[in-house]
């Protein structure tokens, strides 16, 4: 007699693997149904959930490739990525790495670009709440104490970059939008700030010196150092109004001090 | 925040189509059941949400993701999430199913039938009883709808359910909606399913509507109750009494007047109990 735990593999292979396992092996078939029939609606049934989820986390996607296509793309998925999360919404988030891998995509690059806005955008609207920025805190800081100031991202964000205009592709295909808007993919590539302020998701397109500045603060760079390469690399560049607006923006939502590396 | 003996009568599944509507117009429902999975991100809207509702509203929580049946350990990660959401709502229950989801580490986000054996009931008596434990509270299982039989079964359906149930020494949810599924599938009369329950562990009840797909019903949730339902739910209300009771709707989901209608219906199978016991 076979085990639980035989059991139990034998039908989660046949769920993402169906040619793999025999059915009646395990299954009982019934006077409707045959074992693998039986087996099969289990498999229906789970490919139709995890399908609706990454519909729901992608549909910018889902409206520019369209339901059947969309549909095929997302069984091709689950085949190759089984769920691991017993939480379905952490689902999907190898989605855009598989959308460039996809042969039939490959002249499509921007739809990768734009399933990873939309991954970012999934995460942060789920992202840890935080209180906004001490800024008198960090009025009171004396100079000795800005050398080792580290300034932090809101948990909930993500910056991306693409060579497409990936922001006006997503802004323009909103379900609340009956008609596309054409949107010319040669008006050039974009740097995006993906995230959340209190319960407003935002996604906001940065010049080049916010982006430099905000992914050397991902990188957890000391200020003044920031400030000094952030020079070299951008000459004309306002270093010293950039991070006051950084603040206003809400882009920077903490700070730490740590004392420098030697 | 409203406890735990004000669940009663007939309340709603938290859908979030519906959370303006409950937060401006505060409709006069017993209580909420939030599907808890739904709020185990970090923050943000659903959380917010949520809690406002808790301000006004009696709660129950429900679960698709212990996955109790799984023959390898609790997911200690799912369950510390949990007991977060459990400590800041503090819902009257919490429930999960008599069902298995995952196994070496793959996962089928769905409700899988458990084998009907010897093994298996000693297997989900244990992880019930660490459920609880964890839990600090005594844990609400659900019968599953199913769809195949395995060959391994040694027993029905509801003789599994009620020796996992003694065992563990938990409550049940009986999912009247489910009950029907299994038997138009299985070919069993749901008559003996409900007699066999022992009435003092039922604190809840689920109604929701299945669909037809060839000679088989899916409990997809995504309809009215049907009227061999109501008609199995009256049955149950003579055995258990006016235990509280529960509308889901989880696909296609309709305004929030469509599912007040449906706990009107319910209500009124129970205000009709409820003379008959009086008269
Ligand atoms: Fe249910």
């Amino acid at each position: 007699m076979l085990k639980l735990h035989e059991i139990q593999q034998q039908f989660m292979q046949g769920l993402y693997e169906p040619k793999a396992v025999t059915a009646a092996e395990f299954i009982q078939p019934s006077s409707k149904q045959s074992a693998s029939e039986r087996l099969q609606s289990y498999r229906h049934s789970l490919i139709g959930h995890l399908s609706q989820v990454l519909s729901e986390i992608y549909p910018v996607c889902l409206r520019l490739l369209g339901q059947t296509f969309f549909e095929r793309l997302s069984l091709r998925y689950i085949n190759e990525h089984p769920s691991k999360s017993l939480n379905v919404n952490d689902y999907g988030e190898q989605f855009a790495e598989f959308i460039q891998a996809f042969p039939p995509l490959i002249d499509y690059a921007y739809i990768a670009d734009v399933a990873r806005l939309e991954w970012h955008w999934h995460r942060a609207f789920h992202g840890e709440d935080q209180a906004p920025l001490n800024i008198e805190a960090l009025n009171q800081l004396d100079k000795n104490a800005i050398q080792n100031l580290h300034f932090r991202l809101p948990v909930a964000s993500a910056l991306l970059e693409s060579n497409y205009p990936i922001q006006a592709i997503w802004a323009a295909n909103q379900v609340e939008h009956s008609e596309v808007a054409p949107v010319d993919l040669d008006q050039g590539g974009v740097k995006l700030f993906v995230w959340r302020q209190g319960l407003d998701m935002r996604i906001d397109v940065l010049s080049d010196e916010e982006w430099w500045f905000l992914n050397a603060i991902a990188e957890d760079k000391a200020f003044p150092s920031l400030c000094d390469q952030l020079l070299q690399q951008h000459p004309s560049c306002d270093t010293a109004s950039l991070a006051p607006h950084c603040v206003e923006q809400g882009y920077i939502n903490d700070f730490q001090l740590k004392p420098c590396e030697v | 925040m409203h406890k735990q003996s004000l669940i009663a009568g007939v309340g709603l599944g938290l859908r979030s189509q519906h959370y303006s509507h409950i937060l401006s117009e505060k409709p006069a429902v017993p209580w909420f059941e939030a599907l808890v999975d739904n709020y185990m991100g970090a923050g943000g809207a659903p959380l917010q949400h949520l809690n406002q509702i808790r301000q006004d509203y009696p709660m129950t929580f429900h679960a698709v993701g212990m996955s109790l049946g799984s023959s390898e350990p609790l997911d200690k990660n799912y369950f510390k999430k949990l007991k977060t959401l459990q400590h800041r709502f503090e819902p009257a229950w919490v429930s999960d199913h008599l069902s298995w989801s995952k196994i070496h580490g793959q996962v089928a986000n769905d409700l899988l039938p458990m084998p009907y054996t010897e093994e298996s009931i000693q297997h989900l008596a244990n992880r019930i009883d660490q459920a609880q434990e964890l839990l600090g509270q005594r844990l609400v299982i659900e019968n599953v709808s199913s769809y195949l039989n395995y060959q391994v079964d040694a027993m029905s359906e509801w003789a599994f359910l009620v020796e996992v149930v003694e065992r563990a020494d938990c409550l049940i949810l009986l999912d009247i909606n489910n009950v029907y599924v299994s038997a138009i599938n299985h070919g069993f009369d749901p008559i003996p399913y409900l007699e066999a329950i022992p009435t003092e562990r039922v604190v809840e009840m689920h109604l929701a509507g299945y669909e037809e797909a060839g000679e088989i019903l899916f409990d997809t949730h995504g309809q009215p109750v049907h009227p061999p339902v109501w008609d199995l739910y009256e049955t149950a209300l003579k055995r258990f009494g006016n235990v509280p009771t529960l509308i889901e709707w989880d696909s296609d989901i309709p305004a929030f007047a469509v599912l007040a209608q449906e706990a009107r219906i319910a209500e009124s199978y129970q205000q009709e109990l409820s003379y008959a016991q009086t008269a």
